[in-house]
């Protein structure tokens, strides 16, 4: 599988196979990287660390936008 | 020249021959003879008879073929003065040169000579060998040469013959102009008639009359000949141009480019109208029908459709009435399996006018029945319906509480839920214009054990300004939970009437029943109707904020105005347009959305993230929303999608998992607006990700995951 983090939204991608704007086609493990993308057999550990990420602070959101609505409503 | 049989003389052959013949005829006297002397006027030989016998030589014996020489000549001339030869060319430069009369001019006439004269002896005059004439010597001799008209024709004298000058022949216009020999016979040359191409060319005999075959004018197909004299003009007969009915009729003169009028085709209305060329097949397009602005169907235009209305149990429904385009059927009823209770007491009857709440309370056997109720002061007088006073509210911080006495309620109790309970109406009365906020509180309705009291609320709040609650406000509260129906005639003037946060949610309606603009001019609060299921279609609906979480409004809705988390985790079936105000609108909200989406929100974290819809078509939205990408996007885990048109986004956003087809894919692609910088879509997962066209995403700078 192919992956690229993009540190700027805080967003992972991945997939098998990626089609570029300039015709490059990662497919399938070969080339093994190109423009950030780069191929790996098993999930990398900062992928894993961002999905946990994500469902802890989707939790926080949600109780910190209930909070707010709240206030905001009486 | 020499002519065949004839022999050239010279001199001395002449004199052989005169001498040959004198030696037979005159022998005595040609021994004078001598042509080489000029004074033979001397000799005694009479000139006539010299001549005579030469005439005879040169024109009988020598076939007046001789050539004379200049010298003979000059011997001749002397001898005949009056006499003439036949025949003998002569050089005519020549004799006049020497004064003598040209030879043409010299006239064989009658001898005027007096009795010396010698005897007239005939002269036989030979055409082309053929005695034809004969005349005596001594007398003029004219001929004129004419042809059978008696016209003289022109001629030469070449010295032996009579040279008739060629003819011409000639057409017209000299087109045709040749000389021919006299006498020569002229075989005039074939003309050939042809037409314009040589299509048509025959060979005939010159000035022989030729028919030219008649030409036959057809149509294409032969329906139409024509039989007509070749060479003439034809005046071709006007064409009608007309159609099937002769409803247009047109002539016009021939033109093989002729064109037909373009045709109009269009509907009653002239809504649809468009001009097509005449003949050509025209394809109509397909008719679209809506049911309540939502798609519904397409179908071939022109082309009767039966529309069945059925309930969804698949009974036949049989409309109340048919009008325009309106289709009329009685109230829905949406069979849940309840029906109010028949032992229930029956509400109150109420009028459109009225302001007044009606609530019936069971007042359970065992346990304590509470009932708090509280609204501005002295605007709203309470009756709890058990026998006991009224009395006016105190304010929303006194608070009227009632506790209902079982045992002295007189009335024959009714089991309900497996107790006995006895029943009460309740009635809050507005008695007054002030705007009123009324709320059920601090557990209003259950009593101490837990059992609920109240059933059915029955209100109208006509001409005034009413917020109600039907719980308190709290998160955690307990609600009626038993509340089975809530009906209002008249919502009243104020736009938050559902008031206030969570104070209507958890409720299990069997019937709501309010105005058809009643959750759309009436907004909710924040999750007011938190996990609130509503059996019934509740029309158009908006939302203030997480109005609507987890509620299941099985009978559908119309259109939608969703604010942030108004319907996350809401079960809306379907529902009509949408407009989007604020993010997380849908969120794992269970609906399908029949019409499209405005976007007016620029913030899309997860907007429809988890939502179980087929279609996502919005009319319109920002190009660069933001928050696409929160917690795993805006469009994830969307597994039901099937079509998704989002016209001129210009960020990515992953559907991984969708339901989408190439086509569909295709068409999301087309509907994408040029990429803003580095952007990526992940399909990952849907059925048309492997044949989709993904140079149409591609090629406007999108990186495409599949």
């Amino acid at each position: 599988m192919y992956y690229r983090e993009d540190k700027t939204e805080d967003m992972w991608y991945r997939g098998n196979e990626v089609r570029f704007p300039d015709g490059t086609i990662l497919k399938d493990g070969e080339p093994k990287s190109y423009d950030e993308w780069y191929w790996a057999v098993e999930e990398p550990l900062a992928y894993k660390e961002w999905l946990l990420r994500q469902g802890i602070e989707e939790i926080i959101e949600d109780a910190e936008e209930e909070i707010e609505e709240d206030i905001e409503k009486g | 020249m020499e002519s065949k049989g004839l022999k050239q003389h010279t001199i001395d052959s002449v004199i052989s021959s005169i001498d040959s013949w004198y030696k037979k005829e005159a022998e005595n006297y040609l021994n004078k003879v001598n042509f080489g002397i000029k004074n033979d006027e001397e000799t005694d030989v009479k000139k006539y008879r010299f001549l005579k016998a030469f005439d005879n030589i040169v024109c009988r014996d020598m076939k007046c073929d001789l050539r004379v020489t200049n010298e003979l000549l000059e011997a001749v001339s002397v001898y005949t003065k009056t006499s003439t030869f036949k025949d003998l060319s002569i050089d005519y430069t020549l004799k006049k040169k020497e004064g003598k009369k040209p030879f043409n001019e010299i006239r064989r006439s009658k001898s005027t000579d007096n009795d010396d004269t010698p005897p007239f002896t005939k002269v036989l005059i030979y055409i082309n060998e053929v005695l034809r004439y004969e005349q005596f010597c001594g007398l003029d001799l004219k001929f004129a040469l004419v042809n059978s008209l008696g016209n003289t024709v022109s001629s030469t004298y070449d010295g032996t013959n009579i040279v008739i000058q060629d003819q011409r022949v000639s057409n017209s216009d000299d087109t045709y102009d040749v000389n021919v020999a006299s006498g020569v016979d002229l075989e005039l040359p074939d003309i050939t008639i042809s037409n314009s191409n040589d299509s048509y060319s025959v060979t005939s005999p010159s000035v022989k009359d030729v028919d030219l075959p008649n030409i036959t004018l057809a149509n294409s197909d032969g329906s139409l000949t024509a039989s007509i004299p070749s060479a003439q003009d034809v005046t071709i007969t006007d064409v009608t141009i007309s159609n099937s009915d002769s409803s247009y009729s047109a002539s016009s003169p021939y033109n093989p480019n002729l064109s037909v009028p373009d045709i109009t085709v269009s509907n009653s209305d002239d809504s649809y109208s468009v001009t097509s060329p005449s003949v050509i097949d025209v394809d109509i397009p397909d008719e679209a029908i809506t049911l309540n602005s939502a798609a519904f169907i397409t179908k071939p235009s022109k082309k009767d459709q039966d529309i069945l209305l059925k309930d969804v149990s698949g009974t036949t429904i049989t409309p109340e009435s048919l009008s325009g385009n309106t289709i009329t059927i009685l109230d829905a009823v949406v069979d849940t399996g309840w029906s109010r209770p028949t032992e229930w007491l029956t509400m109150p009857s109420i009028s459109a006018t009225d302001k007044v709440l009606y609530a019936l309370v069971l007042v359970y056997e065992n346990g304590e029945n509470l009932i708090t109720f509280g609204a501005d002061l002295n605007r709203v007088t309470i009756n709890w319906g058990d026998g006991s006073a009224t009395e006016n509210t105190q304010g929303l911080g006194s608070i009227n509480t009632h506790n209902y006495d079982y045992s002295a309620i007189t009335q024959t109790p009714i089991t309900y839920e497996g107790q006995n309970v006895k029943q009460c109406i309740f009635t809050a009365t507005i008695i007054s214009s002030s705007s009123i906020d009324m709320r059920f509180i601090n557990s209003a309705g259950i009593n101490s054990s837990g059992n609920n009291a109240i059933v059915d609320i029955l209100c109208c709040f006509n001409a005034r300004s009413v917020r109600l609650s039907i719980s308190n406000q709290y998160q955690n509260q307990r609600r009626m939970d038993d509340l089975r129906i809530f009906k209002c005639l008249d919502l009243g003037n104020d736009a938050s009437f559902f008031w206030a946060n969570y104070s209507w949610n958890t409720l299990k309606l069997e019937i709501f029943d309010i105005p058809t603009n009643g959750l759309s001019t009436h907004r909710a609060n924040n999750r007011t109707f938190l996990n609130t299921i509503i059996n019934q279609p509740i029309g158009d609906i908006s939302g203030f904020g997480s109005s609507f979480n987890g509620a299941v409004l099985n009978g559908g809705v119309g259109n939608i105005t969703a604010r942030g988390s108004d319907y996350v985790d809401a079960t809306l079936v379907t529902c009509n347009d949408i407009t989007v105000v604020q993010q997380d609108a849908f969120t794992r909200c269970k609906v399908n959305i029949l019409g499209s989406i405005t976007a007016t929100t620029t913030d899309f974290r997860r907007l429809f993230q988890g939502c179980t819809t087929k279609r996502l078509v919005f009319a319109s939205l920002p190009s660069q929303p933001t928050n696409m990408a929160n917690n795993n996007g805006c469009f994830a885990y969307m597994g039901y999608l099937e079509e998704m048109i989002v016209p001129g986004l210009q960020n990515g956003f992953t559907i991984a998992g969708s339901n989408m087809g190439a086509t569909a894919l295709d068409a999301m692609f087309t509907s994408l607006g040029t990429a803003n910088g580095t952007q990526t879509i992940t399909i990952t997962g849907n059925p048309g990700a492997a044949t989709c066209d993904t140079t149409i995403a591609t090629l406007k700078g999108f990186t495409i995951v599949i």
